[in-house]
């Protein structure tokens, strides 16, 4: 009496049939001929492929005497004046504005990916340890803020930063005076903490979410100590869903500009509003074109080097959400 | 943010600068604008003019640029449609209608200098503001703009100055400014000061006190301009457009960069919100209707812009908007209190409120090497 | 060898001879007895999502010897897993608590524990590769590199897994999987290795190997193994001793022989292999005088004879189960006749004739007949005799005895 009485099956699927491999379309089930993409190809091509293509070429043209635009005449100038300057006096010199704007725009980006990195870690992992009824419920709560509009809840922020907002009042109360927020480069930061937070904590949550728990006693029981679990396994395996977050964030962080112009009280010249200005007030297309190829340039490259330490390091990292 | 017309434009200005101050009760205004009404009713026929009676038009205007109120009234009056909407600077509707080629709105609302890049470039149709049947009330002065002679292309709508307010209870008397030196060298009690980002209003108030011309190439001068701003900058609350009125009535800024009618109403939120005319001088713009080259709904706008001479509607944007209008006999369809208002109205003893030429990109690119530096 | 074994339930009851409790009497003299494991007075409470109080460990206590090849063997939810975990180090116990000879680890944190365990999934670093695998818990005990190169090399011999070093788990497949497992948790030169179920996901052919493989390992490692199954086979072939659990306690502990042979309850007699249960009646004395509490137990079996018992079994509403394994019944006449029956089924195994047979009072029971069969004696509808030692005849204890 064997409880085990399983047979041991040594069957094979069979061969298929002659006549299935000769059949002319051997699609498999859930697979959809060319034809069903193309209209997402073409949409895909014409809206982003295309923008792109014209971007590029502007920043290889001129601008004409007056109003924006672009006219048809090669030029490096947009390139060109990213970093040298022809001085109000008539001298040409290296320019280091651009590049202090590009500086602060990845400083800024950094602080937030950082800050949103070590806010979001331990909140997924504490998401993804709950039961999953309560996960669920959490990850709703997470998404919450993208039901009501961005500038809204920058408003918000404002109120609760200003002079009279819900901070100063407690800080007046406690004793402590009030402080200055509102329009302050701290402002600014948090707001986009505030803002990009979310895209951090959702792709960690999901590379987590399928974690395995078993693994993390499995180490335990080989000695390892809290920490070392976090930094051993957990965080290996929650690496994908971090590089993810971390593009998600710093992506839209190094370019935006809602939160420093409401929140920081626009102070500080950030890569989003020199591109918007150069399509703007300053009419200068072409740089505005160059600047935002720079900028696709770097990404660029960062993702390239992102693919490069995936293949090098065999980890999977792919942007998921 | 109702009501708070968002300004990005610049310098404007009508040719006859030196009788526009005056122009605010000018003398036999008032006959034209008695007969106004009826002809505003499609009345009276003019050269090539047939008023429409039906279908649609629509109208691109700045954010919070026309009032509601109009949109029943000329569908009343006519019998036309009018859909409204809305773009934030002078350069997204100058984007739009160059990709568009001219088409997509039957009127938009340029301030002066883009009615010219505008009317250059093609993209507006020519329509003879003055031989419109209302085209009689165009403020005499209005009429030959630097922008546009003898009203080819545009008729005007709201005018109005870019200058700074303060407020007098968190200045003292003796450190209120009076000045565009004083602005950007402003007294401790003003805290954060607030500038609009606006690069040509900006640097050209930097340019009014170190003595340059406007769209100069003076080395020095420009060097002096971004000097200026340069030591400005730890004084500085906001670089932001928005919100002005906003933060200057709640008594959260002290001073600010404001347009008049944001001003206005700011006062009539805090009366301590005082408006300053710099002894170096303030700038002029003012915003037209005009139909661009694609317009498709001809007939319907021409009857729209017709219309909209009539000073009885004119001045239900006039009160709405607190700006004062290139309409002959709005002046006195005004509220009293806009009326009397040396904001609104610029006084006669003022002479310094200045249209201003826009720069070509060559003499811009100094502006935004300043604004840039400025704001980095 | 007979014992008396404490029941809580407060009957006594003597003289079957089961490996106790402690089963000192097995002991090695030469193995030191210090570091045995000893377990004592173990509790652990579970509240359901219903608010359900259940005992998962249920005031246990007995020790395992160092390197035994021990097993504990139960269906799901008998307390074997919590059990295991709880020397682990992944569950704390509510009371009691666990030695390991003089030193109490029940309080220890799991890194401070000289104890492994192989998980039932494995539980394999799916990030890291088959060497990295083994290489975490030395890494974590800072050992110096040369000698964690050295220790995986050693164990990828071991479990002779050399050439997949560089694998990543997701490459091997479950055998090989497992051999990691093994060697990962043997690398750290734990005391006690503990084993979760960890042969219930593979199949048949692969099963059979590896456990001889553990088997081969644990006799040249002597590391004490504790392992956890819900298959009595495995159980019966592997461990030097096997714990039966019931409801959150054993109710057996012996050499697998033992437990095959000397069933204490129903329970374990069903549980392990197959066999023939016999209620009947029960007299206490030869003469069928009143009951003496240790006079011998004599039966009336089915077939109207009766049987002598040496020894001493409860009774408490005066009948007796009895226990005969089917391969310890003989077909024909013999000194020990116990029943008559008639042929009512047939399967022929190959090794053996599997016959069911209908005695008059309509208990069934299974027969094995050995080769050679006899095909005209041994077919559907035969009437046949049967007879069998009675040492064979095993009288169970009551299951509510407890």
């Amino acid at each position: 009496m064997t409880r085990t009485g399983t047979v041991e099956a040594e069957k094979r699927i069979p061969d298929p049939s002659p006549a299935r491999i000769k059949r002319r379309n051997p699609k498999r089930p859930g697979q959809i001929g060319w034809l069903g993409s193309v209209p997402a190809l073409i949409i895909g091509l014409l809206f982003t492929v295309g923008p792109l293509i014209i971007i590029v070429i502007f920043s290889f043209l001129s601008r004409p005497k007056t109003g924006g635009g672009v006219i048809y005449d090669f030029s490096l100038e947009a390139y060109r004046s990213f970093l040298v300057q022809v001085d109000f006096l008539g001298n040409t010199t290296f320019d280091p504005r651009y590049l202090a704007v590009f500086g602060d725009s990845l400083v800024q980006a950094s602080v937030t990916s950082v800050v949103c990195l070590v806010l979001a870690f331990p909140l997924a992992l504490w998401m993804a340890t709950r039961k999953p009824r309560m996960q669920n419920v959490l990850v709703l709560l997470v998404t919450i803020p993208f039901w009501t509009n961005l500038l809204v809840r920058t408003y918000a922020w404002m109120l609760i930063l200003n002079e009279n907002g819900i901070v100063n009042t407690f800080t007046k109360a406690v004793g402590i005076g009030s402080v200055d927020l509102l329009y302050t480069p701290f402002a600014s930061q948090l707001g986009l903490i505030y803002t990009f937070l979310p895209f951090m904590v959702l792709p960690i949550y999901s590379s987590l979410a399928g974690f395995d728990f078993r693994l993390a006693e499995a180490a335990y029981d080989l000695g390892a100590k809290k920490m070392a679990v976090v930094r051993r396994i957990i965080l290996p395996i929650a690496t994908p869903g971090i590089v993810s977050g971390l593009l998600l964030v710093f992506m839209p962080a190094f370019g935006s500009y809602v939160q420093p112009v409401l929140l920081g009280g626009g102070k500080l010249l950030l890569i989003g509003n020199l591109i918007a200005a150069q399509f703007g007030a300053s009419r200068n297309w072409p740089f505005g074109a160059a600047l935002s190829v720079i900028v696709l340039v770097m990404l660029m490259l960062t993702l390239m080097l992102i693919a490069f330490y995936s293949r090098r390091s065999g980890r999977k990292v792919e942007i998921s959400l | 943010m109702h009501k708070s017309h968002k300004r990005f434009v610049t310098a404007a200005a009508i040719a006859a600068i030196g009788a526009l101050a005056l122009s605010g009760c000018g003398g036999g205004i008032s006959d034209n604008g008695a007969d106004a009404p009826a002809a505003g009713d499609g009345g009276v026929e003019t050269t090539g003019f047939t008023p429409a009676t039906s279908g649609e038009v629509s109208l691109y205007t700045w954010s919070d640029y026309f009032p509601e109120e109009l949109i029943g009234k000329f569908k009343e009056d006519t019998g036309i449609t009018l859909k409204v909407d809305y773009y934030d600077s002078n350069e997204s509707l100058e984007a739009k209608l160059r990709a568009s080629d001219g088409a997509g709105y039957d009127v938009v609302v340029p301030s002066d200098y883009m009615v010219q890049i505008l009317k250059d470039d093609g993209l507006l149709r020519q329509i003879n503001a003055a031989d419109l049947p209302n085209g009689k009330n165009i403020q005499p002065d209005f009429l030959d703009v630097y922008f546009d002679e003898g009203r080819q292309y545009s008729v005007p709508y709201l005018y109005g100055t870019t200058s700074f307010a303060y407020n007098n209870e968190m200045i003292s008397e003796e450190d209120a400014p009076k000045s565009w030196a004083d602005f950007f060298n402003p007294p401790a009690s003003a805290g954060g000061v607030g500038i609009m980002d606006d690069m040509v209003e900006g640097v050209n108030s930097a340019l009014r006190v170190v003595g340059g011309d406007f769209c100069t190439t003076d080395g020095p001068k420009l060097q002096a301009a971004q000097d200026l701003l340069v030591g400005f900058k730890p004084s500085v609350g906001t670089i932001n457009s928005d919100g002005i009125l906003e933060r200057l009535a709640g008594g959260e800024q002290a001073m600010a960069m404001i347009w008049n009618g944001a001003a206005w109403r700011a006062a009539q939120e805090n009366p301590a919100v005082t408006w300053v005319y710099p002894e170096e001088g303030v700038a002029l713009w003012q915003d037209n209707f005009t139909v661009p080259s694609g317009a498709k709904n001809v007939d319907q706008a021409l009857t729209f812009l017709n219309w909209m001479m009539d000073p009885v509607n004119m001045a239900v944007a006039v009160n709405f908007q607190a700006y004062a209008s290139g309409i002959l006999g709005t002046t006195e369809l005004m509220k009293p209190e806009l009326a009397n208002s040396p904001a609104i109205v610029v006084p006669e003893s003022y002479g310094l409120a200045l249209p201003v030429q826009p720069c070509n990109n060559d003499e811009l690119s100094n502006y935004s090497k300043i604004w840039e530096t400025f704001k980095g | 060898m007979a014992r008396v074994v404490p029941q809580s339930g407060g009957v006594h009851v003597l003289t079957i001879p089961v490996t106790t409790i402690s089963g000192y009497d097995r002991i090695d003299p030469s193995s030191s007895p210090s570091r045995e494991i000893v377990i004592e007075g173990a509790r652990k409470t579970y509240i359901t999502p219903e608010k359900v109080a259940i005992n998962a460990i249920d005031d246990v206590s007995f020790s395992i010897k160092q390197g035994e090849f021990f097993v504990m063997l139960g269906p799901s939810g008998c307390g074997k897993t919590t059990l295991l975990r709880s020397i682990a180090g992944l569950e704390t116990l509510d009371a009691g608590e666990i030695r390991l000879g003089s030193r109490r680890i029940d309080q220890l944190p799991p890194h401070e524990r000289p104890v492994n365990t192989v998980f039932q999934s494995y539980a394999l670093f799916p990030h890291l590769t088959v060497a990295q695998n083994i290489a975490f818990g030395l890494e974590m005990e800072g050992r110096p590199r040369p000698e964690v190169q050295a220790r995986v090399t050693e164990m990828l011999e071991l479990v002779q897994m050399q050439e997949m070093a560089s694998r990543k788990p997701e490459q091997l497949s479950g055998g090989q999987q497992q051999r990691v497992a093994l060697a990962r948790a043997l690398a750290k030169q734990p005391e006690v290795l503990l084993l979760d179920e960890p042969l219930a996901a593979l199949d048949l052919k692969l099963r059979r190997g590896m456990q001889a493989e553990l088997k081969r390992l644990q006799r040249t490692t002597g590391i004490t193994f504790v392992f956890v199954t819900h298959d009595q086979e495995e159980a019966l072939s592997m461990g030097d001793r096997i714990a039966v659990f019931d409801k959150g306690r054993p109710v057996q502990i012996g050499t697998p022989e033992e437990i095959y042979e000397k069933p204490v309850n129903r329970f374990v007699a069903d549980f392990i292999g197959e066999t023939n249960f016999i209620n009947t009646d029960a007299v206490r004395a030869p003469d069928g005088a009143a009951a003496v509490a240790d006079s011998p137990l004599i039966i009336t079996l089915p077939g109207g004879q009766s049987v002598t018992l040496p020894k001493t079994v409860p009774t408490p509403d005066g009948t007796v189960t009895l226990a005969i394994r089917p391969e310890r019944i003989t077909v024909g006449d013999g000194a020990h006749h116990f029943a008559t029956g008639t042929i009512s089924g047939l399967v022929y195994m190959g090794t053996d004739l599997r016959c069911t047979v209908l005695l008059d009072d309509g208990t069934e029971l299974g027969v094995r007949i050995p080769p050679p069969f006899d095909d005209k004696a041994t077919k559907v509808g035969s009437v046949i005799k049967l007879y069998a030692e009675p040492a064979n005849i095993r009288p169970l204890m009551p299951e509510t005895a407890r």
